[in-house]
């Protein structure tokens, strides 16, 4: 069964699981109060996987692992490290190239600024108070029941970057294509702040599914009146913005924490 | 003698097989003509008596017994019908969350009517009060004198779409102890959008300009989840995606041998309405002044748009917050 059928079928099965949502009763209050999943005192290890949402000059595509304490039944520790498969997008490298066919000693752009947001989340280690505060279930089909936790993670720690200059070319390899042969390459840690919303669906007494939308906040640096004859040449040029901004990483995640 | 001899032979050898009938003889009656045959009953059994409810059973309301799962009841009845019903939504703003070239916010608003429980079908229209190109695509222009193409930074005014709507989940949560009921909603829709290209940026000689660019198919998908407050009131919260083909060969009507003779007609000084252009092309919205800007300046950054013949599918994914009144 394809994609496409299985589908159709799936929003048959939808629609006349519908139709069978017509009793009207008053409901119980307990009902979701008492919780089948109890997660106090409970600890969790979660791997995951996670790729940038909405991706511009950058792409991210993340793995990791994280560790949670819960020490209350809405309140957790979690400490959590991850490695970033990143580099530039297509249209980045186009960028790039159209830039170095503008030949700067014949006075075409012979002065420019470096872009913003073009750090690379290489890697995190981060710590932080998850919160949830939202206990719940839903009726799949009408039949199997989902229990479910929505929560608010808020935290921080340590990145390490990498920058790779769209502008900054020491070397360039061809003018008529436009290839660079060693860009400015930058590394560096700089402090994280990191907030999730996340959905945790209990598969059973021993584990869950997690899906979540995490940011990465970090301050930018960058390069401003770089002479482009300089650094083609190989020298150093340019001077760092006084004000750099605030670079944002916008991950989804999907991973499975396996209580312990 | 040997003839007689073979027609005795055959004679008893079909008199040793049994005749088939012709088809056309007649059939055994059909089985379910037949009287079901009668097997007597066993005597019903005494079931043995129902053990009374745990204290911990005891808890869970209305719930099957001797089940762990009875904590949580699978299916919950909803409290109230929307069969039948009419529901307004109004999501005051609608900010686009997926901006790279152009960035949208607007106000959106949706008549919903509730065919099943679970399906209903709606008019959705929105407007979006602020449609310009996004600080990246301006960060380009500034700084590398690059630009997205016209298809690919075209902007969305409005748009009214006709569509279905499927809510094939519904469950309640608990947030510490407020009870609150729920369902997660699915819609496509399908309708047109109005589209216009930016010309100009806002700056120091003036507003932003615009040019239009007609009016496009628009498709929509979106998911979200509806609380439900009361009999009366809901609130809504999802994301929408509203998607839209792009090419761009017309400015305010003009094609580009149009916008040429407009612009041959400026550089010569004269008046634009003489200029010799298609029936289409709406000349007045280059005359005129905007500010203290001549409008006449439009029309080079509009050969500039058409003058490279550009196509693309753009989506506008908005996160859509709004709250509803079910009549």
């Amino acid at each position: 069964m394809d994609l496409r059928a299985a589908t159709v079928v799936m929003g048959i099965a939808v629609l006349l699981g519908g139709a069978n949502a017509s009793a009207q009763e008053g409901f119980d209050p307990t009902a979701v109060r008492h919780r089948l999943f109890d997660m106090q005192g409970t600890l969790e290890v979660e791997p995951f996987l996670g790729t940038q949402l909405f991706q511009r000059l950058t792409h991210d595509q993340m793995v990791g692992v994280g560790l949670a304490y819960n020490f209350v039944d809405s309140f957790a520790l979690e400490v959590r490290a991850a490695y970033g498969f990143t580099g530039h997008t297509g249209l980045a490298d186009q960028i790039e190239q159209q830039l170095i066919q503008r030949n700067p000693g014949d006075g075409d752009l012979t002065t420019v600024d470096d872009l913003s947001d073009l750090w690379e989340l290489r890697a995190n280690a981060i710590a932080g108070l998850r919160w949830a505060p939202v206990y719940g279930k839903v009726a799949l089909f009408a039949e199997t029941p989902l229990h479910f936790q929505t929560y608010l993670w808020l935290g921080g720690g340590v990145g390490f970057l990498h920058r790779q200059s769209v502008v900054l070319c020491h070397q360039v390899t061809s003018r008529e294509l436009g290839s660079c042969g060693a860009e400015l390459d930058e590394t560096r840690a700089a402090p994280v702040v990191s907030v999730a919303l996340g959905l945790r669906i209990f598969a059973g007494k021993s584990g869950s599914a997690l899906l979540e939308l995490r940011s990465f906040v970090f301050k930018d640096r960058y390069r401003i009146n770089v002479d482009r004859s300089v650094a083609e040449a190989g020298g150093s040029t340019g001077t760092l913005t006084g004000s750099p901004g605030l670079t944002q990483v916008l991950m989804i995640n999907l991973g499975y924490s396996f209580e312990l | 003698m040997r003839l007689m001899l073979v027609a005795l032979l055959l004679a008893s050898a079909a008199n040793a097989q049994p005749a088939e009938p012709p088809a056309s003889t007649v059939q055994p009656p059909p089985a379910a003509k037949l009287p079901p045959p009668t097997i007597p009953a066993p005597p019903p059994e005494p079931l043995p008596p129902l053990k009374p409810p745990s204290a911990e059973q005891a808890l869970s309301f209305g719930a099957p017994l001797h089940d762990p799962n009875v904590r949580v009841h699978v299916v919950e009845p909803k409290a109230f019908a929307e069969q039948g019903r009419f529901e307004l939504v109004l999501f005051p703003v609608t900010p686009q969350i997926n901006g790279k070239f152009t960035q949208h916010h607007g106000t959106a608003g949706e008549l919903v009517f509730h065919l099943q429980e679970r399906f209903a079908l709606t008019a959705f229209g929105q407007y979006n009060w602020y449609a310009h190109e996004s600080s990246f695509n301006e960060e380009l222009v500034d700084k590398v004198h690059e630009e997205a193409q016209s298809a690919s930074s075209l902007l969305l005014r409005w748009g009214a779409l006709g569509g279905v709507e499927v809510a094939p989940l519904y469950g309640k949560f608990a947030f510490y102890d407020h009870l609150v009921r729920f369902s997660f909603i699915l819609n496509a829709g399908a309708g047109v959008g109005s589209t216009r290209h930016q010309l100009k940026p806002s700056n120091a000689a003036g507003p932003a300009s615009y040019g239009e660019t007609g009016t496009r198919f628009l498709g929509d998908l979106g998911a979200g989840v509806r609380f439900q407050v009361g009999e009366r009131f809901a609130l809504r919260l999802g994301v929408r995606d509203l998607v839209y083909t792009a090419r761009v060969d017309k400015v305010n009507g003009c094609s580009l041998s149009d916008l040429h003779s407009l612009n041959d007609q400026r550089l010569a000084g004269g008046s634009l309405s003489s200029a010799q252009v298609g029936g289409g092309c709406d000349v007045s919205s280059f005359e005129g002044m905007s500010g203290s800007r001549d409008r006449g300046d439009d029309v080079p950054l509009a050969i500039n748009v058409v003058d490279q013949p550009s196509s693309d599918v753009l989506g506008e994914l908005g996160v859509y917050l709004g709250f509803s009144l079910v009549l």
